[in-house]
């Protein structure tokens, strides 16, 4: 599970398409389960940690997420892609994105594969 | 109500015996909350609560596929077409919240907004039917939890290719003629 997740953040540092983010969001939220699902096997409490940690991940990609569904229903709602509306939430989704890559890059340079296997005696 | 049901595992027993003493209890539970959420009669964006446990349930259930054959996929998918349908509707009242904050007064602005509202609340008409007719008809929650409490295996030893169909899933073109 934390290997999938390795796997989908790298793909949104590459390309943060729709299909992507949403993909991520889906590995996070799997491994969260597993980790408040099985929390009483862990070893202290450094499951709480990592749900923090990927709580903030969540955040920052359920932001983009949320320009991508608002994009989609407007597109259905007959509004042009060249609408002020729509070119607004494009340049905020833009922004998000960046903010999406900023917490990745925090991740990833704090190791936290690594530390978390070790922590969870994985 | 009730709160969502927090499995207690036994690590001095297998894996299977906790799958089976913790997973009907986590179904039966999750069926009596979305009951009682839905009879206050939610909104769609109330309908997120929903959701939610939907989610879980089927996230925590998938963690024990290996203990499981064929017929947990079968019960799995009904709950993925739940949580699709939940999802439509979530994405609609999310939008229209969305744009309720972000959107300056307008005419535009209201006719996006009951467009998206309409649409909201065609599809939790489409998830509330779901619901009553199908995922929660009768015997369906006795389907999910004596599968779950009789069928878990130890992994590595659950059936999982050989699945022998049902007499409603049987072949009904006749097998090629021999030679």
């Amino acid at each position: 599970m934390l290997r999938r997740m390795a796997f989908q953040l790298n793909r949104v540092s590459r390309r943060a398409d729709a299909g992507s983010v949403h993909d991520l969001r889906v590995s996070v939220r799997r491994l969260s389960r597993c980790l408040r699902t099985f929390a009483s096997l862990y070893r202290g409490n450094y499951w709480k940690k990592i749900r923090v940690e990927l709580h903030r991940l969540m955040e920052a990609a359920g932001a983009v997420r949320d320009r991508d569904i608002a994009l989609e229903l407007l597109a259905q709602a007959g509004v042009r892609k060249s609408a002020p509306l729509m070119k607004r939430i494009d340049a905020d989704r833009r922004r998000l994105v960046r903010e999406l890559s900023l917490e990745i890059h925090r991740l990833k340079g704090a190791d936290y594969s690594r530390k978390w296997r070790n922590r969870l005696e994985l | 109500m009730k709160k969502p049901h927090r499995p207690k595992w036994d690590a001095r027993t297998s894996v299977a015996q906790n799958a089976r003493r913790e997973l009907p209890r986590l179904v039966s539970v999750y069926f009596a909350h979305v009951r009682d959420l839905l009879a206050a009669n939610p909104s769609p964006a109330e309908l997120h609560a929903v959701r939610l446990a939907t989610k879980r349930l089927r996230y925590t259930i998938e963690l024990f596929r290996a203990c499981y054959g064929p017929g947990l996929e079968d019960r799995l998918a009904t709950l993925r077409h739940i949580q699709q349908l939940l999802g439509e509707v979530n994405d609609g009242a999310c939008c229209e919240a969305f744009l309720a904050r972000t959107m300056r007064p307008s005419a535009m602005r209201i006719r996006l907004l009951d467009f998206l509202a309409k649409a909201a609340e065609e599809r939790a008409e489409v998830f509330r039917q779901a619901w009553a007719g199908e995922f929660d008809s009768a015997g369906q929650e006795l389907w999910w939890t004596q599968y779950l409490a009789r069928q878990a295996r130890e992994p590595g030893r659950a059936i999982r290719s050989s699945r022998r169909p049902t007499p409603d899933r049987r072949r009904k073109t006749p097998p090629p003629a021999q030679v």
